[in-house]
């Protein structure tokens, strides 16, 4: 059984090594741990390789040396290559695998084998991940180290990334795997995906925008509450804050209704942004937070017009950055890996029961 | 047997007619590799297709250690019989097993060798990783698989392509590397979907003498193609599938077994009507019952087994009649006298009638149908004379339902 496993990996592995696309992305990823090392911080700004960039702000009064390269491993490193350049390079590579083993001539050899339909098929489709595998631990692996020699920070905690980014892209491609088996293609099976990965990031930030509009509500009406108070015996501005407040009261029911809706429909589908913004919170504590927003508290308060309400928009953020981080794992992993297996389980069913 | 109508009752007759053979009546059952009874499949007409009856009630036996070729034309369900066996396609309906385990149980692949029709291995693979790769799969030891491996490519010449990627071979050299794979994990039983597809002559006479070591080494060989030169050079029986029916089945001597006869051909110089022979009808007489002088075969029937449907009637003989001694049947045609035989010495008093006579034999030979015949007989429609159109039977009917 394990022999057949390994046999299975291996094949995958010599796949993925006659792949000019794995190589190129491995260079990449290269250059993104080489910029990491060439970037630092200290008390005058940043620095890059020799060069030093005097900045009042970003320099080590606003976030330490190690910080700093969280964030930016955190940020950049996870939240904009790996997530976005890699896992796009990734699915273009990892798309043609299933259609590819399903393929006449090629499933007859693989299926004439001593093993079950399942676990061939799920031996297969674990076989893909190798591909963000071994990416993402060799990139996490060498930005641990330039991170630990540069900014002396050994953060075991950036090793997280490597099941975190695995798990998000297991979400990928799962659908890849059953649209590829259904349709035998790999340009559909490469398409679907990245319409179901963009569709999930849209209503990710649709239900952000709502959440943001939500708590823009309630913000408003609390400091209209506040404001009211306040006028006293101005009974001509009271009023016209009632009224302001009637109007937010009805429409935020609406905002809350439909972020309540989106958020159900959230609920049944992968999680990827926030699969991956676990990261942050394992490596940014709430204290580094919070010392980050006092660091940084100079931006005044926005008032829409004389009569509106003045809120804090940093508090705004920190609001909803709180309210996000306050999602449990369960929500955002369980759901997540139960829409996986619902799609694996399909997949699977299909594959067990199709004449090749 | 011949020109059998695809239907149970045919499937039935098939099996009485193996299980009476001389050939598989000596043989025990345990001694079957393969045996099946009711195999069926049917493609389900999924948004208003048609039903595609591929298999309708196959009956088939093969015994252990002998080369069983299955022929048959385009779409007969050769290869969705072989793909039932090897768990590629879930049969509608299946009584049989394979070495001992029911068809369908994927355990025992690990026993059984497979070369599919247009396999596709992974390119970027070497040859000697081919075999590697699909070893492991069947759970051959490490050790174990390396020394087959070297051996295989040897087998089948292919030993300085080893550590060549499989995208660098010919059609050919894929097919010889097929086949070793085919055998990588030392099969009781390899199944062989058209295995000289792409192969020079010269690779088709490796592939054969490969087929008769295995044969020779107990290994059981299930040979689909239909290559009927092939087939008959190396098999011990053979099948013919026709619409997804067994149309005959048996040994080649059992199958030709009507077809037998002897032919004499001969110079008719110094006969009484001068150079022709003519005369032979009046000759013969001595040893035959024949018609009246002048008496033509088309307005009599014909004896001998028809071999060549396709072959216009009144071309077959001028006449025909029977030995007196056997009830044999004769049948003169020109130059040459066609007796329904394989008795030699049944024709002896004949050729001494001849010589006796003053005919000069030139030729006396055994003849019996060759492959080919009988594939054009199980083939053409008895009712039309024609080819049967190539395919599997469409059907509107039922699930599971026969035409």
């Amino acid at each position: 059984m394990l022999m057949q496993t390994l046999a299975i990996f291996r094949d995958a592995y010599r796949e993925l090594n006659h792949k000019k696309m794995f190589w190129i992305v491995l260079a990449i990823s290269g250059l993104v741990v080489a910029a990491f090392g060439a970037v630092g911080i200290n008390e005058q700004g940043l620095s890059v390789l020799w060069w030093q960039i005097d900045s009042g702000v970003f320099n080590t009064s606003l976030m330490s040396g190690g910080m700093f390269y969280k964030s930016l491993f955190a940020g950049l490193g996870v939240g904009v290559w790996l997530t976005w350049g890699a896992t796009i390079l990734a699915i273009i590579s990892v798309s043609s695998l299933i259609p590819d083993f399903v393929a006449g001539g090629s499933i007859d050899l693989a299926l004439s084998r001593p093993i079950g339909r399942v676990r061939l098929f799920m031996t297969k489709y674990l076989a893909g991940l190798l591909f963000v595998g071994l990416q993402v631990t060799v990139f996490t692996v060498a930005s641990f180290l330039v991170i630990g020699i540069r900014g002396r920070v050994w953060e075991p905690g950036l090793l997280w990334c490597i099941p975190l980014v695995l798990l998000f892209f297991s979400y990928l491609y799962a659908v890849c795997a059953l649209v590829g088996l259904v349709t035998r293609s790999t340009i559909a099976a490469l398409l679907i995906t990245m319409l179901v990965w963009l569709g999930v990031f849209g209503l990710h930030a649709t239900e952000s925008l709502f959440q943001e509009f939500r708590i823009r509500d309630e913000m408003r009406l609390a400091q209209l509450d506040k404001d009211i108070a306040r006028a006293g015996e101005n009974a001509d501005r009271a009023r016209r804050l009632e009224n302001k407040k009637a109007d937010i009261t009805k429409s935020s029911k609406m905002v809350r209704n439909t972020h309540r809706a989106l958020f159900g429909v959230m609920t049944v589908l992968p999680k990827t942004k926030e699969t991956v913004g676990v990261l942050e919170r394992i490596l940014v504590s709430q204290a580094d937070l919070d010392q980050l927003n006092r660091n940084n508290d100079s931006v005044p308060p926005i008032q829409f017009d004389p009569d509106d309400v003045q809120i804090n928009m940093r508090e705004l953020t920190k609001r909803m950055k709180q309210e996000e981080r306050n999602r449990p794992l369960w929500w955002i992993i369980g759901t997540s890996v139960g829409f996986e297996a619902v799609v694996l389980g399909l997949a699977c069913w299909i594959f067990a029961q199709r004449d090749f | 047997m011949r020109n059998a109508k695809p239907t149970g009752e045919d499937a039935r007759a098939t099996k009485a007619m193996t299980t009476l053979s001389p050939t598989a009546s000596g043989r025990g059952a345990s001694e079957l590799v393969i045996d099946l009874e009711n195999v069926a499949k049917t493609y389900s007409g999924r948004f208003g297709r048609k039903r595609i009856q591929a298999l309708r009630g196959i009956e088939m036996r093969v015994h252990r250690g002998e080369i069983f070729g299955l022929l048959g034309p385009n779409g007969a369900g050769k290869s969705t019989l072989v793909k039932i066996l090897m768990t590629i396609i879930r049969s509608t309906t299946c009584r049989g097993v394979m070495l001992g385990r029911p068809v369908g149980d994927t355990g025992v692949l690990a026993r059984v060798g497979y070369l599919p029709e247009h396999h596709r291995f992974p390119e970027y693979l070497t040859g000697a990783q081919v075999l590697d790769h699909f070893a492991a799969m069947c759970m051959v030891p490490r050790a174990a698989r390396r020394k087959r491996a070297g051996e295989l490519l040897e087998l089948v010449g292919m030993s300085a392509w080893a550590d060549k990627r499989v995208k660098s071979y010919s059609k050919g050299m894929r097919q010889r590397l097929g086949i070793a794979n085919a055998l990588t994990n030392s099969p009781e039983l390899v199944l062989l979907d058209e295995p000289t597809d792409g192969v020079d002559p010269v690779g088709r006479k490796d592939i054969r003498e490969i087929l008769v070591r295995l044969r020779g080494q107990g290994t059981t060989v299930f040979l689909n193609s239909h290559l009927l030169s092939e087939l008959e050079m190396v098999c011990d029986r053979v099948a013919i599938l026709v619409q997804g029916v067994v149309s005959a089945q048996g040994t080649m001597a059992e199958l030709t077994l009507d077809s037998r006869r002897y032919e004499i051909e001969v110079i008719g110089t110094n006969g009484p009507s001068g150079g022709d022979a003519k005369f032979l009808p009046e000759a013969l007489r001595e040893v035959a019952l024949l018609p009246d002088p002048g008496a033509v075969a088309d307005s009599a029937p014909a004896v001998l087994p028809a071999i060549s449907p396709d072959v216009p009637a009144g071309s077959r003989g001028d006449l025909s009649g029977r030995l007196r001694a056997g009830d044999i049947p004769i049948q003169i045609d020109n130059n040459s006298i066609s007796v329904g035989t394989d008795d030699p010495e049944v024709i002896q008093p004949l050729l001494d009638v001849l010589r006796r006579k003053g005919v000069t034999i030139r030729a006396v030979r055994p003849v019996r149908a060759s492959l080919e015949d009988l594939f054009m007989i199980a083939v053409t429609d008895p009712a039309t004379g024609k080819a049967r159109a190539p395919g599997a039977a469409a059907s509107t009917a039922g699930k599971g339902g026969r035409a």
